[in-house]
């Protein structure tokens, strides 16, 4: 299992952690999700062994039409950050190559801290240009620096 | 003959030269040895975990640094580390700003080199785990960063082919030996670099491309050797990391080293004060920029902090992807990665990590705030930020908490709150060496004010004139007395020793001070009373003080002075802390796991002895063989005096003749306690020490250094320690008119014209009363920094 965030035992205890700052509890944790118009539904798979806190690593996307058919040569941007502090991503994360039809790597993740992340992807390709962003929550067992 | 060698020891031969201090940290309170009932949750015990220094990983490797494990690269890194002669005017080294004495860092608002900086000095330790440096992370490696200050015109201000110039002539084969041969740099100029005045400009523009890059490259691998030295460096546990680590075990001793304030302050911390979310992890930062609405310096130019930076760290010639590292571009991957034009960069600045924070002052970016206190309240007011936007946020107005959960909500904490989460912050500190045994566990004071009175003594912060001189005797199995002087509230009664009218309050009941204790060490043929006024004002501050008798070496029987007596020395303060922890008045109040160690002259070589030093009789001996003329005193003592005349040359030969055949032991000897957290070594007999043996002190190590010493010549002695040991101990205080008596107050009458007179007395440019009352102070700022809390 990694640890982001996908189950509800994850969630909850970085719900607790984060005292303070303590993540919506409605927070949609899915990891695959149509964008924002329907026009695609995209994937996100964290990488297998979790990354340390503030350790570059990379994720992978997969990106399809509604029917399932992967969509090739899409350029996507990455961008996101923490809503509860303000602030966006500690690196630039970059898709560096299309590993298969449909599969892009994004290289360059990063988190600097613990709790609720947004990860926004926005797709352009020959059909058709969209939106979609993705909620994940990094617990307290990936700290280690 | 004999007689000369007897005397040649009674360097203090009147008078003492050093006593104990200690001092008390008041209250120890009750706290859980259970940590289930300290009540952290399960998800918080996480959070505490994440925070102890066991979780920290090795430092990353650094790829574009081929040489940073070296040994050798170490070492050299070292030496420049402290070496002041890379500077325009010679006086400046990286450790002027990073003082090791001080956290490498320098206690000032903005840094202060040749000139003056627009930014605070940032402390060292740790900063190997950083992708970006500085505040604005305008260098991506820590060898790039330190070549940053080395050509800023305010800092350090020299230029490419200066360094070059004095690392081929004082470090050449040092270099050689990490890096290979250095290039000629014959006819280049003595002073060009792209970042200097305009002649240097120019005549770094006329050299050729070839030259400019051997240049760079020599530049490049001098901050490559310091970026070596500086990653060596290692945090110290905390307190708190043995907190965390007991309630990581589910309980244990460790669980007492905080106080409940300070378990409070934790809590807050790592909760509703939101602190964890940016100061987060073993090192207490995210190692990430952001804008928190810091007030700037100058309102009309304010710091754009991170925004300027990033273009500045992609087109540095010394980055990772440039032509000077040994990384592979595939390896870059911050800088391939790295964020810029992005809004939320204006005005941000790195978080800085908080161990030891509380010796730290002043606070943020450039040293804005003066107090802790201060620091939390900013992020309780979160005001607007003078240039980009802060992360922060207000309770709205109409009193409404914020509600959204996609912003971040304000931080609210009552006075108490601040209080504590304040208090927490002071366990963060490097705990000086610990004993097995864990301490019970003092409780600083809370609240105390520092109250005036009519001495300078007591107009420093922390001082306390209702703290009079206790007095008390302890006799020692040996027939000697240590004497200890500690706070007291009764009255003081005058008291007549030897030539000195003292008072003092004997067998007063101890009041609760700071919990610390501060053995001075006497000089040969010393007495406590020399020494009274040192314990005076650390009395007042709140130490307790102890002064052992050293046997066959003090004014009642200076019998066997020298190496007979300075082996027996740090035993002898051994045996003085015990006696004092078995006190059963004045132990209670102690907390023994970190005990200061003041020493001159001969007690300077009792304080660098235990301060890990290992010293022979046959080095002596070598010394004295070589260096009689120059450092006549040390050798031959009070008995007489090099006069100029036909005599010197006799004297000379007679002494070596005794000391050829008295001192052949080549054994190295050494003691140390594992209880001394801090040594101070004044005017030490220091020739006969192993300089590797000072290389790292096992304990912070100050020095006094009186310039016109002709007793032990500073040179053979003092600056022969200071030149082993720096940069991991510090020049505590230089007396540029004293002379080696400025290690006795009282100063005790000496016969006009004596020998005495002539190698203790004061020389007449010395402001004695000025120069002890800031010894004194800094000899108390030492030790309160470097034993603990004494608040």
């Amino acid at each position: 299992m990694n640890r982001f965030a996908s189950t509800a035992l994850a969630f909850t205890a970085l719900a607790a952690t984060a005292g303070c700052m303590s993540v919506p509890s409605q927070l949609d944790l899915s990891l695959t999700r149509p964008t924002d118009d329907n026009r695609f539904v995209v994937t996100l798979q964290p990488p297998a062994k979790p990354a340390a806190i503030n350790q570059l690593h990379s994720w992978q996307v997969r990106l399809a039409s509604p029917s399932g058919v992967p969509i090739e040569h899409a350029r996507i941007q990455v961008d996101g950050g923490m809503p509860q502090h303000g602030h966006g991503l500690p690196t630039r994360p970059q898709v560096t190559q299309e590993l298969a039809a449909g599969t892009y790597v994004i290289e360059g993740m990063k988190f600097s801290m613990t709790g609720w992340w947004q990860i926004k992807l926005a797709i352009d390709s020959p059909d058709g240009a969209d939106k979609v962003s993705f909620n994940t929550v990094v617990a307290e067992a990936a700290v280690g620096r | 003959m004999r007689r000369i060698m007897n005397s040649a020891w009674l360097l203090g031969s009147l008078m003492a030269i050093s006593a104990a201090l200690v001092v008390t940290l008041a209250d120890a309170a009750p706290a859980s040895r259970d940590a289930n009932a300290q009540g952290w949750s399960k998800e918080e015990r996480a959070v505490l975990a994440s925070l102890s220094l066991k979780r920290l990983p090795p430092v990353p490797v650094d790829p574009s640094n081929a040489v940073e494990r070296l040994p050798a690269a170490i070492e050299l890194g070292r030496r420049l580390f402290a070496d002041a002669r890379f500077s325009a005017n010679g006086a400046v080294s990286c450790a002027s700003c990073h003082d090791p004495g001080k956290q490498f860092q320098d206690g000032l608002p903005v840094g202060r080199g040749v000139g003056t900086g627009s930014r605070r000095a940032m402390p060292i330790v740790g900063a190997g785990y950083s992708n970006w440096l500085f505040w604005d992370g305008r260098k991506d490696s820590l060898w790039a960063q330190a070549l940053g200050p080395l050509e800023d015109a305010v800092e350090h201000g020299g230029n490419r082919t200066r360094y070059a110039h004095l690392l081929a002539s004082s470090y050449r084969e040092e270099y050689a030996s990490i890096f290979g041969p250095m290039p000629s740099l014959e006819n280049l100029p003595r002073n060009a670099g792209p970042q200097g005045t305009a002649a240097e400009k120019t005549d770094w523009a006329a050299m050729d491309t070839r030259q400019r890059e051997a240049v760079s490259r020599v530049f490049a691998n001098m901050g490559k050797a310091i970026a070596a030295y500086e990653k060596s460096l290692q945090h110290e546990t905390s307190r708190l990391d043995r907190y965390v680590d007991a309630v990581a075990a589910g309980g244990g001793a460790g669980l007492g080293v905080l106080q409940p304030a300070e378990v409070r302050g934790l809590r807050l911390f790592i909760g509703k004060g939101q602190c964890v979310t940016c100061h987060n992890g073993p090192l207490f930062t995210d190692q990430q920029f952001h804008n928190t609405g810091v007030p700037p310096r100058d309102l009309a130019r304010p710091d754009r902090g991170r925004a300027d930076a990033t273009a500045r760290v992609r087109g540095d010639e010394f980055n990772c992807l440039g032509p000077f590292s040994d990384a592979q571009p595939k390896q870059c991957q911050e800088l391939r990665f790295m964020v810029d034009e992005d809004p939320t960069l204006v005005g941000a600045f790195k978080t800085p990590g908080l161990r030891g924070v509380a010796q730290r002052a002043p606070y943020m970016h450039a040293g804005q705030m003066a107090t802790l206190e201060q620091v939390v309240r900013h992020y309780l007011a979160a005001p607007h930020a003078a240039v980009g936007h802060s992360e922060l946020t207000h309770r709205h107005a109409g009193g409404a908490a914020v509600s959204r959960h996609d912003e971040r909500a304000p931080i609210e904490l009552t006075d108490a709150e601040v209080s504590d989460l304040v208090s927490f912050l002071g366990a963060l500190g490097a705990e000086p060496a610990l004993t097995a045994a864990t301490p019970s566990h003092p409780r600083p004071e809370q609240g105390r004010a520092s109250a005036p009175m009519g001495s300078p003594e007591c107009q420093q912060a922390g001082c306390r004139a209702d703290r009079h001189l206790g007095h008390i005797e302890l006799p020692q199995a040996d027939g000697g007395t240590t004497t200890v002087f500690y706070p007291t509230g009764a009255a003081e009664a005058p008291v007549q020793r030897g030539p000195f009218k003292l008072t003092w309050a004997h067998d007063g009941e101890a009041l609760r001070g700071n919990g610390r204790l501060v053995v001075i060490s006497h000089g040969s043929g010393g007495s406590p009373w020399v020494h009274v006024d040192l314990a005076r004002f650390l009395v007042a501050r709140g130490f307790t003080v102890a002064i052992p008798q050293h046997a066959g070496d003090n004014y009642q029987d200076p019998a066997e002075p020298g190496p007979a007596s300075w082996a027996r020395r740090p035993a002898e303060v051994s045996q003085a802390i015990d006696r004092v922890a078995s006190h059963g008045k004045l132990g209670p109040l102690l907390r023994l796991d970190a005990v200061g160690v003041f020493g001159g002259s001969a007690g300077g070589h009792t304080a660098l002895t235990l301060a890990g030093g290992r010293w022979s009789p046959s080095r002596f001996r070598d010394h004295c063989l070589q260096n009689i003329e120059q450092d006549f005193s040390s050798c031959v003592g009070f008995i007489t005096l090099q006069r100029g005349d036909g005599l010197d040359a006799i004297k000379a030969w007679a002494a070596r003749l005794v000391i050829r055949f008295r001192f052949s032991d080549a054994t190295p000897q050494w003691h140390t306690d594992p209880r001394i957290g801090a040594a101070i070594a004044m005017v030490p007999f220091a020739a006969d020490f192993d300089p590797e043996s000072l290389r790292q002190p096992r304990v912070p190590l100050g020095l006094v250094i009186a310039d016109q010493d002709v007793n032990q010549v500073p040179r053979f002695h003092v600056e022969a320690v200071r030149a082993a040991c720096e940069p991991r101990c510090e020049v505590l205080k230089r007396l540029a008119d004293g002379g080696h008596g400025a290690m006795l107050s009282p100063m005790p009458p000496l016969e006009a014209g004596s020998v005495a007179a002539r190698l203790l007395g004061d020389p007449p440019s010395f402001d004695r009363a000025t120069a002890i009352a800031q010894l004194h102070a800094d000899v108390a700022g030492f030790f309160e920094r470097h034993l603990g809390p004494s608040r």
